[in-house]
């Protein structure tokens, strides 16, 4: 039952969480791997069974509606769980292999935690549980990120799109009178603003995403550790935002402009990451302008697959996680420099890496290019080679100008890559091709790894490699900009306001009129009281002119 | 167990006889008013458990007092599960408040005894359940707020707390107008729930309602009333005033829900569409004032006045159903709007101290870096507490009644929401952190309290009542 396998997750994460020395530390992570494993394999048993089970309590009772938590186990859960199990493993192995982390044992809890989260995000029925997840999963980024610079922009565009999709989810509330997501359905016969709704929710995902105009709080990724780069890119909110596009297919739908405004934004996305992976000089850019691209065309084959999971799904993805890995690679053996022109320089590789970061990426090229193949149909089909063009070439140009330029001296005996390293790519190779069923793989796919090989020797894109000295270019920033300038006219509007409304109405004239009249008021009074004015006088026909009004009053009522 | 009902009311006035005869100078009245703000919340808690949580009636407590008999006015007071529920919050509020004063400021006799003063006003205000005992808790609460914003609260322009003063004067002026309408026309006191059912002509029920609106609405800062509202909160340096003037809005907001809930005066229908437009408009007029400024405690009024306004909203626009939301969602309110007062209080205070800059200063005092953001996040509305799932319900139902006003409701809650966001990552920033630099973090006592007010908001997330049932 996953319900089972979240529980147990949930106190390996606790456990893991527990402060130690450094000493120790290496033992509890260690531990912390083993446990996973253990319950992955617990879980993978799970797997082979076809029936449901719901899991239950009751959450908040409040008078008049009662709120649940449910973990539901069933096939299409767990084929969704899947990947994001593997990914975390991964991870974790990754971290074990390599000296990434001062505190592995923490780091490893923040993983199984965003594990955890995923489960209940996957598994959740009803509205509350599903906003839940996806805001625990925006606090763990966080955590994940640990770096102010690089979460300020990310955080607040997540936070803004889940308020955006509250706002949504409480409309549909209002509309079908329930909290169960199933309800959706529903919402298309009876639901108002429909178009409205949909696109808000569809624009709020697309924000999770890091969609092209949403893409400023991915790119501050760069500025944190490569691996929990791909954590995120990964594991947090855009595999939420994944998960969101599955679970509310029917509220998309719901708009008749949905298929037009999904396209629009996917492809726009495409080629601004095809243009950022080949102009950016920040390798790590460039592998978040990869994963952009990638999440496009994610998104279009899960359209046309009628936003059903299976395991191609499961596959692609983990398969483009591999090539990240194996780019990875690419920056540890180039002394984690980010910058092209600074790894063009200094090239200290020996053969032996050369050839065994090529193998496990063309490897890793050839088994996504075999799932794209099973994912392929008629529909389909410009998406997918636009795709792989856009993504071989610019993919090929990096590897050509990183590994096999010519100018290149080579040194040999030279960061000589330790058994653990090659230990670790033979797994990720081994999960890349165990996945795959490669009896009825197409020729294509070896054509395709073939080319991709020949691109990485003779590099067609090499005359765009001067983009990587404009500074103007590198540094630019236009988005981040926009957004500025939005929120700093919303800064405006609200010191506007507050020197019109508060300073210059209220202040300078109600306060001072205020002021003023009880001033002559007082004047009035004290001159009455002084007799000046025919204070006597006036003050007898104030008097009667008060009586008068009392007894007109009284004779009326 | 109905017994304890009036040492609720008893005990702060044993209270603020005990601080009036203690040492000056010394902790002595501290730690009276903690000790009695302690046992009424352990009071509180015991007749939350008495209230059978499933029975929808709101069961309640009563005591009545004849006062006045020849003139046929005996008080009466009440406490059902939404009083008992939103003097929950405002004691562990006060706690926080008390427990987040300088050293030098709990040594301050005058300001225990005032403080004091005002939560026997506003648990009787909570309690009241006639006519008379309502207008004297609501008047009576604002000698001592006078009083120490007068005396500490740096006001820097005199005309400024003078109308505020005033102004608050008149609202207590309405009510007696109203009051003594009532009285003409029932010859006594009566109870609350009784004022619609007073005969009365149309134009007298006008004046009396319309009264009685104006002073609620004097005590809540929609726009223009806003204004002085905020230039005195600006100026508070103490934990204690500060919260005492936060809870200001709340007596005008119950005085709603006390009023409004039993019958809505055909007389001033009009008038609803009114109060509804402009408390919108000041929503969303607030919460840009407060995206643009840049002091912490700015923001947090515009996000009080914000989250008052969504509350009092609630309780004009939506049918009485959801009164018990409302009171789930103010308690964790009123406890983060404390907890974030006292802690961007210390966080100044440290400023000051070591004189560096407010920017980062959460970078140097990690304990209170990891408190402060828990608080800003449930207060942004993350599902960390009851408001989070009480909010959800509430919005729901405004869209229900009404598509535009549930969206610009949002846009404003969305605006100040990323204003906290943006403050807190301000006050986290490390570009400019000084190496050399340390600022002493807080205490283990105060990591402390403060796990344990996380927790109690945490556990309200499951079950807005776990402490009870």
């Amino acid at each position: 039952m996953i319900a089972y396998t979240a529980l147990l997750l949930f106190f390996i994460g606790i456990f893991s969480s527990i402060k130690v020395g450094v000493k120790v530390d290496k033992a509890l992570s260690f531990l912390t791997f083993t446990s996973l494993f253990l319950v992955f394999a617990g879980f993978c048993d799970g797997m082979n069974s076809l029936s449901n089970h719901t899991w239950s309590f009751v959450w908040d009772t409040n008078p008049g509606s009662s709120l649940k938590f449910d973990i539901i186990s069933n096939h299409y859960n767990y084929w969704l769980i899947f990947p994001c199990f593997v990914l975390t493993m991964l991870s974790a192995l990754n971290s074990l292999f390599f000296r990434y982390e001062e505190r592995r044992s923490s780091y490893f809890s923040i993983l199984i935690f965003n594990l955890v989260t995923l489960i209940v995000l996957i598994t959740s029925n009803n509205f509350v549980q599903l906003l839940s997840a996806l805001f625990v999963i925006d606090i763990l980024s966080v955590f994940m990120i640990k770096n102010v610079d690089a979460y300020r922009r990310y955080v607040l565009l997540n936070m803004l799109a889940d308020i955006v999709l509250f706002v949504v989810l409480a409309i549909i509330n209002c509309r079908v009178d329930s909290l169960d997501i199933r309800q959706i359905v529903l919402y298309r016969n009876i639901g108002m603003h429909q178009d409205f709704v949909a696109l808000t929710g569809l624009t709020a995902v697309f924000a999770k995403f890091g969609f092209f105009l949403f893409q400023i709080g991915v790119m501050d990724l760069k500025k944190i550790r490569f691996h929990r780069m791909l954590n995120i890119l990964f594991l947090s909110s855009p595999l939420a935002a994944i998960i969101l596009l599955l679970k509310f297919n029917a509220l998309w739908r719901t708009s008749s402009y949905f298929t037009a405004y999904l396209d629009f934004v996917c492809i726009l996305t495409l080629v601004w990451g095809f243009l950022g992976s080949l102009g950016s000089d920040n390798f790590k850019s460039k592998v978040i302008y990869w994963q952009m691209s990638f999440e496009a065309l994610f998104v279009e084959l899960l359209r046309f697959h009628g936003f059903v999971w299976f395991s191609g799904f499961t596959f692609l993805y983990l398969e483009m996680f591999v090539i990240c890995l194996g780019l990875y690679l690419l920056y540890y053996l180039n002394r984690r420099r980010v910058s092209m022109l600074q790894i063009k320089s200094i090239p200290l590789i020996n053969k032996k890496e050369i050839a065994y970061t090529l193998l496990i990426i063309v490897a890793a090229i050839a088994a996504l290019s075999n799932t794209l193949t099973i994912l392929y149909n008629n529909m389909n089909r410009y998406y997918i080679w636009a795709f792989a063009v856009l993504f071989i070439l610019s993919l090929s140009a990096v590897i050509n100008q990183l590994l096999l330029r010519r100018d290149f001296k080579i040194i040999s005996k030279v960061n000589e890559m330790p058994v653990k390293y090659m230990m670790f790519g033979e797994l990720t190779l081994l999960c890349a091709f165990l996945l795959q069923d490669w009896r009825y793989a197409e020729p294509s796919v070896w054509i395709g790894s073939v080319v991709f090989v020949l691109l990485c020797a003779y590099n067609p894109m090499a005359e765009t490699e001067f983009v990587y000295g404009i500074d103007t270019l590198q540094n630019n920033d236009i988005l981040g900009r926009i957004y500025h300038i939005l929120i700093k006219s919303l800064r405006l509007c609200g010191r506007f306001f507050w020197l019109l409304i508060d300073r210059l109405f209220m202040e300078k004239f109600v306060l001072a009129l205020f002021i003023s009249a009880i001033e002559q008021s007082l004047r009035f009074f004290r001159r009455l009281h002084n007799s000046k004015l025919g204070g006597g006088f006036v003050a007898i026909v104030l008097l009667i002119a008060l009586l008068g009004y009392s007894y007109y009053q009284a004779g009326v009522e | 167990m109905t017994d304890m009902f009036p040492l609720l009311l008893l005990l702060p006035l044993l209270g603020c006889l005990f601080v009036l005869f203690a040492k000056k100078n010394d902790n002595n009245s501290f730690h009276v008013v903690l000790f009695t703000l302690l046992s009424n919340l352990a009071i509180i808690v015991r007749l939350l458990t008495q209230i059978h949580r499933d029975n929808n009636d709101l069961q309640s407590f009563h005591f009545s007092y004849p006062w006045l008999e020849s003139k046929g006015i005996e008080l009466a007071m009440e406490a059902n599960l939404f009083s008992l529920l939103v003097l929950l919050g405002i004691y562990v509020a006060f706690i926080i408040a008390v427990v987040g004063l300088l050293p030098q400021q709990r040594k301050n006799k005058s300001q225990m005894l005032l403080g004091l003063y005002f939560i026997w006003n506003i648990t009787g205000l909570l309690c009241s359940n006639d006519m008379v005992s309502f207008y004297i808790f609501f008047a009576g609460m604002l000698i001592p707020l006078f009083l120490l914003i007068g005396l500490y609260g740096n006001i820097k322009k005199n005309s400024t707390l003078y109308l505020f003063f005033a102004f608050n004067y008149a609202g207590i002026l309405c009510l007696l107008t109203a009051m003594l309408f009532v009285y003409k026309y029932h010859q006594g006191n009566v109870e609350l729930q009784d004022i619609a059912l007073i005969k009365m002509p149309v134009g007298s029920a006008m004046v009396v309602w319309t009264s009685v609106c104006m002073a609620f609405i004097s005590r809540i800062p929609i726009w223009p009333f806003h204004y002085w509202i905020s230039s005195i909160n600006s100026g508070l340096r103490s934990s204690l005033v500060c919260v005492m003037t936060n809870m200001l809005p709340l007596t005008g907001l119950y005085g709603f829900l006390r009023f409004w809930q039993i019958t809505i005066p055909k007389g001033i229908l009009p008038f609803v569409p009114v109060v509804e437009i402009f408390g919108i408009m000041t929503m969303l007029f607030i919460a840009l004032i407060g995206l643009s400024h840049k002091d912490f405690l700015q923001k947090l009024f515009s996000y009080n006045t914000v989250y008052y306004l969504l509350f009092l909203l609630t309780t004009i626009m939506l049918p009485e159903g959801y009164i018990i939301n409302i009171a789930y969602s103010l308690i964790t309110f009123l406890i983060i709007n404390a907890s974030l007062t006292v802690l961007d209080l210390w966080a100044e205070n440290s400023c000051e101290e070591n004189n560096c800059d407010y920017r980062g200063i959460l970078a140097y005092m990690p304990r209170l870096a990891i408190i402060f953001a828990f608080f800003v996040l449930v207060a942004v509305g993350l599902p960390l507490s009851a408001m989070f799932w009480n909010n959800f319900v509430l919005i729901s139902a405004f869209f229900r009644v009404s598509f535009t006003h549930g969206l610009l409701m949002m846009t404003a809650i969305a605006i100040i929401s990323m204003a906290l966001l943006y403050e807190l990552f301000i006050m986290r920033d490390t570009s400019n952190k000084n190496p050399i630099l340390e600022i002493e973090d807080i205490s283990d006592k105060k990591v402390t309290f403060f796990v344990a007010v996380i927790i109690f908001l945490f556990m309200s997330f499951f079950n807005p009542l776990w402490f009870a049932f």
